[in-house]
């Protein structure tokens, strides 16, 4: 694998991010930590108003703000909601964030929301389905949007290929952005027996604006995404591989349950610089 | 006919919901580590707990109040009757107190309802659209004429909450970790607010601001808020007394405009104080 990969010159980069929580919120209103950036969940802040969005205001005056959200369902097969993307342009365009994000995935059907980030089966029909959809969204919201790739349990025996050529072939013909969550790569390449450097192999480089990084439960047979453990050893070297083959890549640590106390993720974060700085040195082969 | 996609999501999803799963098993492939109804029932699994997690998150004191088997049996109940149709978590319970007044056993016992219901509100004063408190110059500074036609905006947390049960005594006693009163008829009226300083608020009504106050929130202005208070009070004193609650309100931010809007060809029913004399 390359070494001291270079970022495509489109590439913004933004450095080293947590995800908003407001289990820390006082502690960062009282004293801004260090940390180069901040990813939020867009629908908690899709409310009319209250402290959500006065503290809001007080980190987009102080960080760039990406927006990350989860009820997008650019996968279903029901209509796309028109009223959400309503409210989250009208958040695009007060937070003025450095990109937006969803999750390549469906949430519900039939007007049935599952409140879950569900699977789609890897067929022509659903890249093209999918396709339609991010230019649909694209084109409302005028820029480009990322779409992350999920932690998943089943397969559909309807897949004609594998997970990677999926997202890159959606990325490849709607213009798209990938958000890599390295932990879901690990956590699918776990529990559908692949290679996550096959994965790899496969996303195009220049696609690729955001990293996730997280914990998961092993459950023996399973392995649960639940992004609520530190990242672990086999998450850290994966990432130092897919920094060294798609260069300097803004990276978060994504905690969404059993919050530790601040301090504890800017010392991972630092884990998590320490990685990068090891990749993207030249001459270091893997 | 629907497609390959779209008859896959809906086999799926209702496989998910704890309906029949035979279809849904029929599109899985064989998992490399585990048969795939295993798969799937981790998907089943995690519906219904980020419903009921949800729930809980929601509903902290209903949830005490309830104890463990009653809630479980209101979560399955619900999650059951009420498929999610909303986009966020934040609103899946917004029918709950409609659906604990209408479902045994719950609705023999209508301070339940009643607890959801003030737990619901409460967020919704948590999140509710923004708006500068007024300042009681603003008022004042409106010329005499138009008194007679101004109307308070309220804050748009702003609510009323109105109970026939003590329910509200026994969401304070649990939220104090102590234990709940019996529950008893005590009709009641409450008011929530979010204050300037984003807090969320609430205190009792007495029967006139009660009266008073739902006039002004349906948009009555100051001559109607006269007309309503002179039902209980001697008339000399009503003026007074209906300045002194507009005062209040503004005192505690839930005033967010004063408006004014003429009365035509009505005449206040009562005498305008001086503005000199307002409290």
């Amino acid at each position: 694998m390359d070494s001291g990969a270079k970022a495509p010159e489109s590439r913004p980069y933004l450095g080293f991010g947590l995800g908003l929580r407001v289990d820390h919120l006082a502690e960062i209103i009282a004293e801004p930590p260090a940390i180069d950036w901040f990813e939020i969940i867009s629908e908690n802040f899709m409310v009319a108003g209250g402290k959500p969005r006065h503290h809001l205001e007080f980190i987009r005056e102080r960080y760039p703000v990406a927006m990350h959200g989860v009820s997008l369902s650019i996968g279903s097969t029901d209509p796309l909601d028109m009223a959400y993307l309503r409210g989250l342009k009208q958040l695009m365009q007060e937070v003025e964030p450095a990109w937006i994000s969803d999750h390549l995935c469906w949430t519900g059907v039939a007007g049935i929301n599952s409140h879950d980030l569900l699977p789609l089966p890897y067929t022509e029909e659903a890249i093209v389905h999918v396709t339609d959809r991010v230019a649909q969204v694209q084109d409302f919201l005028g820029r480009e949007i990322l779409l992350e790739n999920l932690s998943s349990y089943v397969q559909f025996n309807a897949s004609q290929m594998p997970e990677w050529e999926f997202v890159a072939e959606i990325a490849r013909r709607s213009g798209c952005r990938l958000l890599l969550d390295v932990n879901n790569i690990q956590v699918s390449a776990r529990n559908h027996g692949f290679d996550p450097l096959d994965y790899l192999a496969g996303i195009p480089s220049d696609r690729v604006w955001q990293i996730h990084l997280a914990g998961h439960s092993d459950y023996g047979d399973y392995v649960i995404d639940t992004h609520d453990h530190d990242v672990p050893p086999e998450v850290w070297s994966l990432y130092e591989t897919t920094i060294r083959r798609f260069g300097p890549v803004s990276t978060m640590i994504e905690r969404d349950d059993h919050i530790p106390p601040l301090a504890v993720l800017l010392a991972e974060l630092e884990l998590a610089r320490d990685a990068h700085a090891r990749a993207v040195a030249p001459g270091e082969a893997s | 006919m629907s497609s390959a996609l779209a008859q896959l999501q809906h086999a799926f999803l209702a496989a998910m919901r704890g309906q029949d799963a035979e279809l849904a098993l029929q599109l899985l492939a064989p998992g490399t580590r585990g048969a795939p109804d295993v798969g799937l029932s981790i998907y089943r699994n995690a519906y219904a707990s980020r419903l009921q997690e949800a729930l809980a998150s929601d509903h902290p004191t209903l949830a005490v109040y309830l104890g463990d088997q009653l809630w479980e049996r209101l979560c399955e109940g619900y999650i059951h009757a009420h498929p999610s149709s909303v986009r966020t978590l934040r609103n899946f319970g917004d029918s709950l107190p409609d659906y604990l007044r209408s479902e045994a056993p719950f609705r023999a016992n209508p301070q339940i309802a009643e607890l959801a219901q003030l737990e619901r509100r409460l967020l919704d004063c948590f999140d509710a659209a923004d708006a500068e408190p007024a300042p009681w110059s603003g008022l004042l500074s409106l010329p005499e004429a138009s008194w007679p036609g101004a109307r308070p905006q309220f804050h748009p947390s702003v609510r009323q909450h109105r109970v026939a049960w003590n329910s509200v005594d026994i969401w304070k006693a649990l939220k104090a970790g102590q234990d709940p009163p019996q529950a008893v008829r005590a009709a009641g009226n409450w008011l929530l607010w979010r204050d300037p300083e984003r807090v969320t608020r609430f205190r009792s009504l007495d029967a006139d601001e009660s009266v008073a106050l739902a006039h002004a929130l349906a948009g009555g202005d100051f001559a109607g808020l006269c007309e309503c208070l002179s039902r209980s009070q001697p008339v000399d004193q009503v003026p007074a007394a209906a300045v002194a609650l507009l005062k209040r309100w503004c005192e505690e931010g839930m005033i967010g405009r004063w408006e004014t809007c003429p009365r035509q060809g009505c005449q206040p029913a009562l005498p305008i104080p001086g503005r000199a004399n307002f409290p």
